[in-house]
């Protein structure tokens, strides 16, 4: 795997792109490249495709239906590597010393997908954390696909009220608004309305 | 005073982070361009970045928690042993920064 070179492509600054982390996941990450296993964006776009792939292979072993769809997948991990370039640092905790310590935006991104991952018949699309101001809580929005047939309402207030409980597990952080948008439908047949 | 350098630190710093409960994963907390010359030269240098300047010291550590597990719980024991590496009497700063809360595997 040759690596890029200068170009918008590049992850977290380990000169490796999307297509080139792919590669190397298909390849079992053998053999090991340091400034991929060592870069924590890298480390969080891998993960992202090794859930991608799960759930891709759940549903055609549940459900008999075609895998995903390419282009879905793409623009899914075209979105969550734009979350992780996000790079904000927001404060975990108050200490003194000159000690801090802080909780990456593209983490809480890496979270709140996790926490659609868990949730039966619901797709993670778009989603974006705002922060208002200094110390104000996080207002979260989010866009989600649901499974025909399931019902949205049980599904939105599920994804709402893990996405509150996962962060303010975490120190000090605290969350204001939660708007979950039902943008899509997917049918069982895996394919996206 | 015994004093001890930056570059002698950060391997230190890493071992120390490495051991805390809760650390799940540790990442470059390096800048880039020290990131890329050592991809360039194929040398795998320390994670923590220590940077010496003007009498003090700025102690920089990233680290992957547990989503299940509080991360600043984690992130104060991190700086906790990040200042226990050192054994001299600089004074410095440590800021831990959570990249990753990361989700158990279903």
């Amino acid at each position: 795997m040759t690596p890029v070179s200068e170009n918008n492509d590049d992850i977290g600054g380990s000169g490796y792109s999307l297509e080139d982390l792919s590669a190397y996941l298909d390849r079992g990450r053998i053999p090991r490249i340091p400034a991929v296993e060592r870069n924590a964006e890298c480390q969080a776009i891998l993960a992202s495709m090794e859930r991608m792939g799960r759930l891709s292979r759940e549903i055609v072993e549940e459900q008999a239906t075609e895998p995903l769809s390419e282009s879905w997948y793409d623009s899914i991990m075209r979105e969550v590597m734009r979350e992780f370039r996000a790079g904000r640092d927001i404060p975990l905790a108050r200490a003194d010393d000159g000690t801090e310590l802080v909780v990456t935006e593209g983490a809480l991104y890496e979270l709140i997908r996790a926490v659609g991952d868990g949730i039966d018949g619901l797709l993670v699309g778009r989603v974006r954390l705002d922060q208002p101001e200094p110390d104000a809580p996080l207002d979260v929005r989010v866009s989600v696909s649901v499974r025909f047939g399931r019902a949205m309402n049980i599904a939105v207030d599920e994804m709402r009220n893990g996405i509150r409980a996962a962060i303010e597990r975490h120190g000090d952080l605290r969350v204001g608004r939660v708007d979950v948008t039902v943008g899509d439908v997917h049918l069982d047949e895996g394919e996206h309305s | 005073m015994t004093t001890i350098s930056a570059a002698e630190l950060a391997p230190r710093i890493d071992l120390a982070v490495t051991a805390v409960e809760g650390v799940r994963e540790c990442y470059s907390a390096r800048p880039v361009m020290a990131r890329a010359v050592e991809h360039l030269t194929d040398v795998e240098g320390s994670l923590a970045d220590v940077d010496d300047a003007a009498g003090t010291r700025a102690v920089t550590v990233c680290i992957g928690v547990s989503s299940e597990d509080d991360a600043a719980v984690v992130a104060a024991a991190v700086a906790t042993a990040a200042r226990g590496a050192g054994e001299d009497d600089i004074p410095s700063s440590v800021r831990v920064r959570v990249a990753r809360l990361i989700a158990p595997r279903s």
